[in-house]
């Protein structure tokens, strides 16, 4: 679905630091401590060297953003939930499990995603007002894996589940056996807006922080004032712009001044290798 | 040789020709394969993922593609070799289909039962003319 200037310009480059009080929510994103390079991922350069790609030339990005702006984005599409981190500054794990769900989405179907709890990977990240950093969140994933989300369909199919929220609320014995299910992941570090463009128009959804707020780039949208990173934040459908047909709001946007500042760093993820289970 | 000689004769001629055809091994009809909804697994090594796989998976899943599939109720599976089920375990729905040769396209009725297996096209719209062609 296509939006209009107007609509992209009322959630363009948000200062999420004011943003956050004003939609009841929070940020959470700790600066990373690790140089580039240092943390102990691959770079995205050199995921590409080797699965044998090439980087996307400015034109094929341009006809693949063309392609997807008439037929919708595919990471958009693939979403199911728009995810609420609340009153707690839990935004990194609610991108980690967002792209987790994507990626699930990509191999399963929509019908058939297991949502995850973010607050089953930040309790050990984060304390209660601290935030957590994004590669933090992306060891303890893959150290520990994550919960699924406390709902109907997860109760049937999972020994264990947790909530969405609530830091405070233990863990459910033997948990980790459930965890470990959702262990498998592999990611990439971005270093500069080429590749993050490149990621996103390959149906790569990207972990990015910005003003101390993390968020999930799903797409590029060219509007009336440029080309701009569109991301699907954690505050709730009450906030921001459709995601598509299904998802009536969770949609913000990055020009391309604020996404090439923040490029260095995000993450791309790049597959999951997870259960298939369904009802 | 009169009428009757006639369509004796050729009687004869068609019984012959009939036995001999059987004794050849009898006229091959095509298989008719009843048209329905299909569960159509992808396997593949997602360690080995390429620009022109990423590409068939979106079209698949959220381009023109996808609207076929939905339309006629086919479920689609693009699953890593080793996906395994909710206890850990390699997923069952794989198990009949062991061992593969990866990248595979594997069409099979809603109950399992395989219809044809080959390896996977180049691209979406081959995909689905593949499935198209197992009545899907």
């Amino acid at each position: 679905m296509q939006l209009s200037d107007d609509q992209i310009r009322k959630y363009l480059d948000v200062d999420f630091t004011s943003a956050a009080p004003a939609a009841g929510r929070m940020c959470g994103a700790k600066p990373r401590v690790e140089p580039m390079g240092k943390a102990g991922i691959q770079t995205y350069a050199s995921y590409l060297r080797k699965t044998g790609q090439k980087m996307l030339s400015a034109d094929e990005r341009s006809a693949i953003i063309d392609k997807y702006t008439r037929e919708g984005w595919p990471q958009r599409k693939l979403m199911t939930y728009v995810h609420d981190q609340n009153g707690e500054p839990s935004c990194v794990s609610n991108s980690k499990v967002l792209c987790h769900e994507i990626l699930q989405a990509q191999q399963f179907g929509r019908e058939n995603v297991t949502l995850l709890s973010p607050i089953s990977i930040y309790r050990f990240v984060g304390s209660r007002s601290s935030g957590s950093t994004l590669t933090e969140n992306l060891r303890r994933m893959q150290s520990h894996g994550a919960l699924p989300l406390d709902n109907e369909r997860n109760r049937k199919l999972y020994k264990h589940v947790h909530p969405h929220n609530g830091y405070g609320k233990e863990m459910p014995d033997g948990w980790e056996e459930t965890g470990k299910l959702f262990m498998d992941c592999e990611y990439a570090e971005i270093e500069n807006w080429d590749e993050q463009q490149d990621a996103v128009c390959k149906g790569i959804p990207i972990m990015y922080a910005r003003g101390g707020h993390c968020i999930t780039g799903v797409s590029l949208t060219k509007s009336g004032d440029g080309l701009t990173l569109d991301y699907g934040n954690s505050w709730s459908l009450d906030w921001g712009n459709p995601i598509s047909e299904e998802l009536s709001g969770g949609l913000g946007h990055d020009s391309e001044r604020s996404a090439r500042s923040s490029a260095p760093g995000s993450i791309a993820v790049l597959n999951v290798k997870i259960p298939f289970v369904t009802l | 040789m009169n009428d009757k000689s006639f369509k004796g004769g050729f009687l004869v001629l068609l019984v012959i020709g009939g036995l001999w055809i059987w004794w050849a091994g009898g006229i091959t009809v095509p298989g008719i394969v009843s048209g329905g909804p299909r569960t159509v697994l992808i396997v593949h090594e997602s360690n080995d993922q390429t620009p022109a796989f990423g590409e068939m998976v979106r079209d698949l899943r959220t381009g023109p593609h996808a609207a076929y599939l939905t339309s006629k109720s086919h479920k689609l599976l693009i699953l890593d070799d080793e996906t395994p089920g909710p206890d850990g375990q390699p997923s069952a729905i794989l198990a009949p289909y062991r061992p593969y040769a990866v990248p595979e396209l594997i069409i099979a009725k809603p109950d399992g039962a395989l219809i044809k297996r080959q390896p996977l096209p180049a691209n979406a719209g081959a995909v689905i003319e593949a499935i198209k062609a197992q009545g899907g």
